[in-house]
């Protein structure tokens, strides 16, 4: 069972966190356990999120040797019954059902306030001032497909008395799926399929069997990036480098959130 | 003013590392004058030194070639040293270039952690299994066998019910091997001062953008070190391994535990 979460909250700089119960029928390699995961990267449309760790989780799901160079992240929704565990390194996509958690708790920690809102601010000083003393940022940005994107900052800018600041979030990567309705439902609906036909063919005594048997490899391997050149003057650059790739597009809202 | 040794108290109680830049103007000509910052959340700390890197989370190549979905880079300052170090594991490069390309470089200590747990003082894990149950972020601070502090953020953090025990497993994330060895760094700084002083003498500085881009240099060869830990309340840890596959555990000197501090 999934916690709800406020979306006002992280529109209003609230960090994302999930802690999580494994089954212990399960997990069966491990004691009975309790483990968390901060979510910063988060796509939210309506009130539906996905959201995902960073790409930073060493560990295999099939704990093989360890690989300095591979690197996964975990995903998890408010709304769907499915995470996805994900390597852009290892070029893999793994859906696996909410169920083999116990309990999945969301949790909203109010530790960023907002700073700057591109519907109110004119002046960047409160944004100057932040970066100046240390404090770390992220944005919400609201595409023009009206997906509002939650990042964080990995270096923030401003320009010396120009009024003008340039953030350049974290590079990271998201199945593109991530960002259609329509094709969040048809994997959900897959899903569904699969697991509802492995139990009438299966006598379920072994759930540990179950959720590991109904696994869907590779769905989509299409990523998005996560890497976006946000600027105060209403443009933003996705997946390009400023200078040598210069084709900013136009944000419909931004809020840059400071540390409190 | 901030010391280095209230910086390094401040890291050991718990604080947060930030670097705010000022690039020379007359080295980072592509751009209007400037400030920016880094989180600085790995930190390899001996004594009174440390070196301390972003996450590899940095997407611009110094060459600003096309954008790359894999590439990762991170940037790592010292304040003892006279160099930065760029690097990349996953692209296997290490750059070196000269800390006066910046103007100012201020390190900036952030009171956003409080220590919750300490080896070989606290007995019970119960401070860090609220912590964790309340979805706080932890990051720890090792001391290994060779006097190294390692600082590192907690990418998953778990505990044991009823067992008394937790298991912390931090970022995915890689050094140059380099920073864990004294006598590499003060090479590599004897490297750095030869190298200015002849770019210096060849030529007039009248273009400091010209001497500093001659200045850097490529460490062929580098090797990367794992930050990949796994971390035990029993006093065991391993690094760059896969738990249940490769364990060949080695003890830490001391460890502390720190969560964020958390907002009323």
């Amino acid at each position: 069972m999934a916690s709800s979460i406020n979306i006002d909250d992280l529109l209003a700089g609230a960090s994302l966190r999930v802690v999580l119960h494994p089954h212990r029928d399960v997990q069966v390699d491990f004691p009975d356990m309790i483990e968390s995961f901060d979510l910063p990267h988060i796509t939210l449309i309506g009130d539906r999120f996905f959201a995902k760790t960073a790409n930073r989780h060493a560990l295999s799901f099939q704990f093989k040797d360890y690989d300095l160079k591979a690197a996964f992240s975990y995903a998890y929704s408010n709304h769907y019954d499915y995470v996805v565990n994900f390597s852009q390194t290892e070029g893999f996509l793994r859906i696996c059902s909410k169920n083999a958690y116990e309990e999945i708790t969301f949790v909203a920690s109010k530790n960023y306030d907002l700073v700057w809102d591109s519907e109110n601010n004119q002046s960047v000083k409160s944004v100057e001032a932040a970066i100046l003393s240390g404090r770390k940022l992220k944005i919400a940005l609201l595409d023009a497909d009206d997906i509002w994107n939650i990042h964080p900052i990995h270096m923030p800018s401003f320009y010396v008395d120009k009024n003008f600041f340039e953030l350049f979030s974290e590079q990271d990567s998201m199945p593109d799926f991530f960002r259609s309705l329509n094709e969040l439902e048809v994997i959900g609906k897959k899903y569904n399929v699969l697991l509802k036909d492995y139990l009438r063919t299966n006598t379920p005594k072994n759930i540990n069997t179950a959720f590991s048997e109904v696994t869907m490899f590779n769905p989509d391997l299409e990523l998005c990036s996560n890497y976006y050149t946000v600027r105060s003057q209403g443009d933003y650059l996705h997946g390009k480098i400023v200078i040598t790739q210069e084709e900013p597009e136009s944000y419909k809202s931004l809020k840059v959130f400071a540390e409190a | 003013m901030t010391t280095d040794s209230t910086i390094i108290d401040a890291l050991l109680s718990g604080a947060s590392l930030r670097l705010v830049l000022h690039p020379r103007n007359d080295v980072q000509t592509d751009f209007p004058d400037m400030y920016e910052v880094f989180d600085l959340r790995h930190v390899i700390l001996k004594d009174d030194k440390f070196f301390a890197k972003t996450a590899s989370a940095h997407a611009i190549p110094v060459n600003f070639s096309t954008y790359d979905i894999t590439t990762a880079l991170s940037y790592a300052y010292s304040s003892y040293y006279s160099y930065v170090v760029n690097s990349s594991h996953t692209v296997g490069s290490a750059r070196i270039y000269h800390k006066n390309v910046y103007e100012s470089l201020e390190f900036t200590p952030v009171d956003n952690f409080e220590l919750i747990w300490e080896f070989g003082k606290d007995t019970e894990s119960a401070a860090v299994e609220k912590a964790i149950t309340e979805g706080r972020q932890l990051k720890i601070a090792l001391l290994d066998s060779d006097g190294y502090w390692n600082i590192h953020p907690v990418h998953m953090p778990s505990f044991h019910i009823g067992k008394n025990y937790f298991e912390l497993f931090t970022d995915q994330d890689a050094i140059p091997g380099f920073l864990h060895n004294e006598e590499a760094l003060m090479q590599l700084e004897d490297q750095m001062k030869e190298t200015l002083k002849k770019v210096m003498r060849d030529y007039s500085p009248r273009n400091m953008r010209e001497v500093f881009s001659k200045v850097g240099f490529q460490c062929e060869g580098t090797e990367f070190y794992s930050i990949f830990y796994t971390i035990r309340s029993n006093g065991n840890y391993l690094r760059a391994r896969t738990v249940l596959k490769q364990e060949d555990v080695y003890h830490y000197a001391a460890l502390k535990v720190f969560a964020d501090k958390t907002i009323s």
